[in-house]
């Protein structure tokens, strides 16, 4: 009896331009702005770079180690060009004319520094024309030049290498997780990324979560706003098989707009990432892993495959919990004025739970309060995915996904008990009421 | 009786309808009439007093298989063809069968749209609209239909056909048809029996031709105004 109902709704939304669009276009618009960022990113990166292979050189000291650091940095390939000595504008002056960006000004001492074996002087000037994310890059390159150089002069005649001068110590830290019985490499501050991953999810399921609900909300209140609900009710269905159908229908079509956004986004990071043929210049790979708190051969034995496969329906099971509660709000709304109005709020508040779970140590929550989160559908992906981290999944898991779609099919079967027009339209007042005030309170618009 | 929230909506409303016959609830604007057939129709509960449909409560959801219900402002699915509406219908109620095939046929030949009928209803103009509904309401032969204000939004000829397909479909099916109408001339037409409504009560029961004559007016506009004007409503 129901299949009719779905297909109804899938058709109705499908072809409604105004559901669809904003899909495609989400689709199309990441690659775009992934372009659009990685082009002048780029540009800035190579002008940056290019500019910094030719330097020019202030010698204030005119030393033997101040000509030596002119030689260590031509034999690196660079080219050096002596600049006259004077006042900032002049340097840039005299910069600008060779087509210079940086300038390096060795000070008087910085020779008698290095043979005392001291630490010494030297000034940069980066020529720029405005403050950019980039224009750093070419001035550290040539500082690492002579940094290296300094290193060497420094321990010429001594035992030490210059390796040994910048790393002294040899450490070996590891991080015991008592929790999961594994040592991991690093002191436990190098996974706080990890962690803080946890943050991410909560955020990513209200990006995800937010289309559905809102499409739900929207097309459960057209039926009230062109009055086909009347109608719908009369026909011999159930009121939970009407929800029921708007539900399945819509998140149907939900899924497919979403796997058309996750492609788009898998497209903007191929191009921000992948594409950039300078990225490597600047991180080399084994810092990129660190930025992530680990290495990456660690992680794949650290994150269980079966917890990530769990983390996946929830988070799928939450989506429909979402959509549940738009048909809800859909159906509690007079127009679809109202059920927008609603339901962004409504979005905002249910993450606040989660993000209690994020922050909240395992001892504080309590075995209760840890089982309602894990059978709540809006709060579940977000434990799971902190124990999968931090600690393990409880064996009791897959009970949990099963509970959690119980919840949402509960909470839907309770709407149907009230899902009557009489108790609708009564219900449509208060609600009218609520997204009146919500709307006084929003400031005019400029 | 039926209350929303403090406002009395009707007051005393009370008549019965024979089987097979078409009977006719007049009443002007906000007079009671969608409030009546909303509570006949299963969606609202009296506040007060008892409605019986075919012997059963209007809540029943078994009597939702032999009563149809035409809102006066049903809206249609936007992105959905004629057709595809008629065929939805038809299967919600007989399934995927034979019969329903033969409920489509005739909801097809009800509305009368043509080729028309497979387009989006979004293209559709209110009348055609509205002989969409009107054919979703017959089609499933019901027992009693209840049509508020049919050839509402309709022309001249299109409300006449309307009229003239709920009368041979009444002939034809033996079914009962409870209408409300704005336009007394049309239930005239059309009913055999009528009430008179305002405001929530029902000042007059009987046939057309009967009230005409015990009035002696020349049509039941006629008779209402006599009726309202001798404080009937009161």
């Amino acid at each position: 009896m129901i299949r009719p109902l779905i297909a109804k709704e899938v058709k109705d939304l499908l072809r409604d331009p105004r559901v669809i669009l904003p899909f495609i276009i989400g689709a199309l618009v990441m690659p775009v702005v992934g372009l659009a960022l990685m082009i002048p990113m780029r540009a800035g990166i190579e002008q940056a770079i290019a500019g910094a292979r030719a330097v020019g050189l202030v010698d204030l000291d005119g030393s033997t180690y101040s000509s030596q650091l002119a030689e260590w940095l031509s034999s690196k390939g660079l080219v050096v060009v002596v600049l006259e000595p004077g006042p900032p504008g002049q340097l840039a002056e005299q910069a600008a004319s060779r087509g210079l960006s940086l300038v390096l000004i060795v000070p008087k001492g910085f020779g008698e520094s290095l043979e005392r074996k001291q630490p010494a002087n030297i000034t940069v000037l980066d020529m720029v024309r405005e403050i950019s994310f980039f224009g750093a890059a070419g001035s550290e390159l040539v500082l690492r030049l002579v940094e290296e150089y300094t290193l060497t002069a420094l321990t010429r005649d001594t035992p030490l290498t210059p390796e040994v001068v910048r790393n002294p110590l040899r450490r070996s830290v590891h991080t015991y997780l008592l929790s999961k019985g594994v040592q991991l490499p690093g002191d436990p501050a190098s996974y706080i990324a990890l962690a803080l991953a946890a943050l991410l999810v909560p955020l990513l399921i209200i990006g995800l979560a937010l289309t559905p609900m809102q499409m739900a909300a929207t097309s459960m209140a057209v039926e009230n706003e062109e009055r086909t609900l009347e109608t719908l009710l009369t026909l011999p269905v159930r009121p939970r098989d009407i929800l029921l159908a708007k539900l399945l229908g819509m998140f149907a079509v939900a899924l497919l707009g979403s796997l058309l956004e996750i492609a788009g986004l898998l497209a903007y990071f191929f191009i921000i990432f992948l594409q950039m043929p300078l990225a490597g210049e600047l991180r080399q790979p084994t810092e990129a892993a660190q930025l992530f708190g680990a290495h990456l051969g660690v992680l794949q034995g650290f994150i269980d495959p079966s917890g990530v496969a769990f983390l996946g329906v929830s988070i799928l099971l939450s989506l429909f919990f979402f959509a549940a509660l738009g048909v809800i709000v859909g159906a509690l709304s007079r127009d679809v004025r109202i059920a927008s109005t609603l339901t962004a709020p409504l979005g905002f508040l249910a993450v606040i739970p989660s993000y209690a779970i994020v922050f909240m140590s395992s001892d504080i929550m309590g075995p209760a309060l840890r089982t309602a989160f894990y059978i709540i559908p809006l709060t579940q992906p977000v434990i799971a995915a902190k124990d999968l981290v931090s600690s393990t999944l409880p064996p009791e898991a897959p009970l949990y996904l099963v509970s959690s779609l119980f919840f949402t099919l509960g909470l839907l079967w309770l709407a149907s008990k009230v899902f009557a027009f009489e108790s609708l339209a009564r219900l449509q007042r208060s609600f009218e009421a609520l997204a009146e005030k919500l709307s006084r309170r929003k400031p005019p618009a400029a | 009786m039926k209350d929303f929230g403090g406002f009395r909506a009707l007051k005393g409303v009370s008549f019965e309808v024979e089987e097979g016959e078409i009977f006719g609830l007049i009443g002007p604007n906000g007079a009671g009439k969608t409030t009546t057939f909303r509570i006949l129709a299963g969606l609202l509960t009296p506040t007060s007093g008892k409605v019986e449909v075919l012997g059963r409560n209007p809540g029943d959801f078994e009597l939702r298989r032999l009563v149809s219900y035409l809102p006066e402002d049903a809206g249609t699915y936007r992105n959905i063809t004629g057709y595809e509406f008629l065929r939805l219908v038809a299967e919600l109620y007989y399934g995927r069968s034979r019969e329903a095939e033969e409920a489509l046929e005739l909801g097809l030949r009800l509305a009368g749209l043509g080729e028309k009928i497979h387009e989006k209803m979004k293209t559709y103009s209110k009348g055609m609209k509205r002989r969409v509904q009107v054919a979703r309401a017959l089609m499933v032969k019901p027992r009693l239909a209840i049509l508020d204000e049919p050839t509402v939004g309709l022309d001249v000829l299109h409300a006449r056909e309307v009229r003239e397909a709920v009368r041979s479909f009444s002939r034809e099916h033996g079914t009962t048809v409870l209408l409300s109408s704005h336009n007394m001339l049309e239930v005239e037409n059309l009913c055999t029996r009528v009430a008179m409504i305002h405001e929530g009560r029902i000042l007059r029961e009987g046939y057309v031709r009967d009230l005409l004559q015990e009035y002696g007016a020349r049509n039941l506009e006629e008779v209402f105004i006599q009726l309202v004007g001798a404080g009937g409503a009161g």
